[in-house]
């Protein structure tokens, strides 16, 4: 079979809607790295990410008839993809989420004698925020929304979010300076 | 920033999440995915057509696909009484009849001529295994489907549940005519005339039918537009094939010239409950958490869901206390809603949205247990 990756988003978008599964991984890998920093800051866990992830590329496939020519196909697969992370955090029923162990066993958890890295320490004061502001505090400051989308996407006041926005931002600082400072 | 009271982004925040690395994906990632897409139809061919799924409500974990994007519409308040959507009110939007409305058609009206699978609990039954017009449905148009049913109880309740009452009634019976007339114009174009409507009476009489022949624990009148639309749903169990199983389910009746019909087959599109979720296998219910919140996705361009509980709680998407809603360009209209109380045991949540002033409606009713 000839390789499709040569192929623009719309030729892909075609070809995937006619059941070519090759084309709609192509499509896909296209915007993994960005779903993947969604939904890992999101949920804060590997596994929790691939299942958000599984759900999220298969929802995508059934739906991509729907899907509206001329509109950007990553902002589609993004919004869909977060509300595959939300409906994984709700099953998870986490709160705060547990903190992973890390693969690297040098950058584990911070302990007297192991310098712990920012990247872990960051990880690891995302997961103990409340679901709301972890929530906000990555669609705002971790993926760029304004105030009054993330009031859209959340469903409450524009008010809330920055209220949200301030007790997460807070909590992050005092955690990252304690553990990083 | 849109908003200009935003403060200005924390770079030092900002610049932390950047330093997250973000994990690549377990192996097999691909390998897996790409054998659940292998089952799954191009998605071309899997768009609905007319006929194919009238039963569109579904509950979390099945395999329809998710519905498109818009954000909620502000609802006409002027719809709902507001003193219907608050939770304290439920003397008006509740019609809790339990035990009293006696949807009675002789028994036997049931035992004969059953055919296909068990009707899962908290489903919406209906004829969804088969086309309309299909040459391989059971039963042939205007066959009655079982026996006269002798002598049904005058049911009690509101005008809206005598119509859902008269419908079961009438499938049971295998009354096709009466079936016919009391679907309203948008359910009737759905099946486009009388004799595919009339293909699926056996379908019909083990799914919505039924309810004939058993009480319904409990019958809950949900208004949705001032007297011109409503949900009833039926909670109570009933005996298919042999087996009892407790099922909710929800039926839209409209006002149409003067008289009401059900509109069940007009649909406003599919509607998802997220939370509380699908029932177990053998019919338990799914069960939330004390202070859980709900979650239905609603279709595109559709008024803001209105969520009822059993306790006669009633509100609206986004409107109401403890709810959220609107995620703008999501595939779907995602809504939230936290009850305020909801004691241990057994509950039923019904979902309805509906189009314009009802002439789509789209109700599901799920049944489900608070630890």
């Amino acid at each position: 079979m000839p390789s499709v990756d040569h192929l623009t988003e719309p030729e892909l978008i075609d070809r995937a809607r006619a059941g070519d599964r090759s084309a709609f991984g192509v499509l896909l890998r296209r915007h993994d790295d960005r779903m993947r920093g969604l939904a890992y800051r999101l949920l804060a866990d590997r596994d929790a990410m691939d299942d958000a992830l599984q759900e999220a590329y298969v929802k995508a496939y059934r739906a991509l008839d729907r899907f509206r020519v001329g509109s950007s196909f990553g902002t589609w697969l993004y919004r869909i993809t977060y509300n595959a992370c939300i409906d994984e955090l709700r099953r998870r029923k986490r709160a705060p989420v547990a903190a992973e162990e890390p693969d690297d066993p040098v950058s584990a958890r911070p302990g007297p004698e192991r310098v712990v890295s920012a990247a872990e320490a960051v990880r690891a004061a995302l997961a103990d925020l409340p679901e709301s502001q972890r929530i906000t505090v990555v669609l705002v400051d971790g993926e760029g929304f304004d105030h009054q989308e993330v009031a859209s996407i959340l469903g409450v006041a524009p008010g809330t979010v920055a209220s949200r926005l301030h007790r997460a931002r807070a909590a992050l600082r005092k955690t990252l300076g304690e553990e990083v400072g | 920033m849109s908003d200009r009271d935003a403060p200005a982004p924390d770079r030092v925040v900002e610049t932390a999440l950047r330093l997250l690395p973000v994990p690549d994906h377990e192996p097999g990632f691909w390998e897996r995915l790409d054998a659940r897409l292998a089952a799954e139809p191009a998605p071309t061919a899997a768009a609905p057509t007319r006929g194919a799924a009238p039963v569109e409500a579904r509950a979390a974990g099945s395999d329809a696909a998710p519905v498109p994007v818009v954000p909620l519409e502000p609802a006409d308040l002027s719809v709902i009484p507001s003193a219907m959507r608050r939770p304290s009110n439920v003397v008006l939007s509740v019609l809790a009849v339990a035990a009293a409305v006696v949807v009675v058609v002789a028994a036997s009206a049931l035992v004969r001529s059953r055919t296909g699978g068990d009707q899962p609990a908290d489903e919406v039954a209906g004829p969804a295994a088969t086309e309309p017009g299909d040459p391989e449905a059971p039963g042939a148009p205007d066959e009655p489907a079982d026996p006269q049913p002798s002598a049904p109880a005058a049911p009690a309740g509101s005008p809206e549940t005598q119509v859902v009452v008269d419908w079961v009634r009438a499938l049971a019976a295998g009354d096709v005519d009466a079936a016919w007339a009391l679907l309203g114009p948008g359910s009737q174009a759905h099946w486009g005339s009388r004799d595919a409507f009339a293909a699926q009476r056996t379908d019909f009489a083990e799914g919505y039918g039924a309810w004939a022949g058993t009480s319904a624990e409990q019958v809950l009148v949900t208004p949705l537009v001032d007297g011109s639309l409503s949900v009833v749903t039926l909670v109570g169990p009933v005996e298919q094939e042999g087996a009892r199983n407790v099922r909710a389910d929800a039926f839209p009746v409209r006002r149409v010239d003067g008289g009401l019909r059900l509109e069940l087959y007009a649909s406003a599109g599919p509607v998802e409950v997220v939370v509380p979720g699908a029932p177990l296998d053998d019919g338990t219910p799914a069960t939330v958490a004390p202070g859980e919140e709900l979650v239905v996705v609603v279709p595109e361009g559709a008024r803001p869901p209105v969520l009822r509980i059993d306790d006669g709680t009633v509100v609206t998407c986004g409107q109401d206390a403890g709810t959220f809603g609107a995620l703008e360009g999501s595939p779907g209209q995602r809504c939230g809603y936290r009850p305020p109380t909801l004691t241990a045991g057994d509950h039923v949540l019904t979902v309805a949205v509906w189009r314009g002033d009802g002439a789509e409606v789209t109700a599901h009713s799920v049944r489900f247990r608070v630890r």
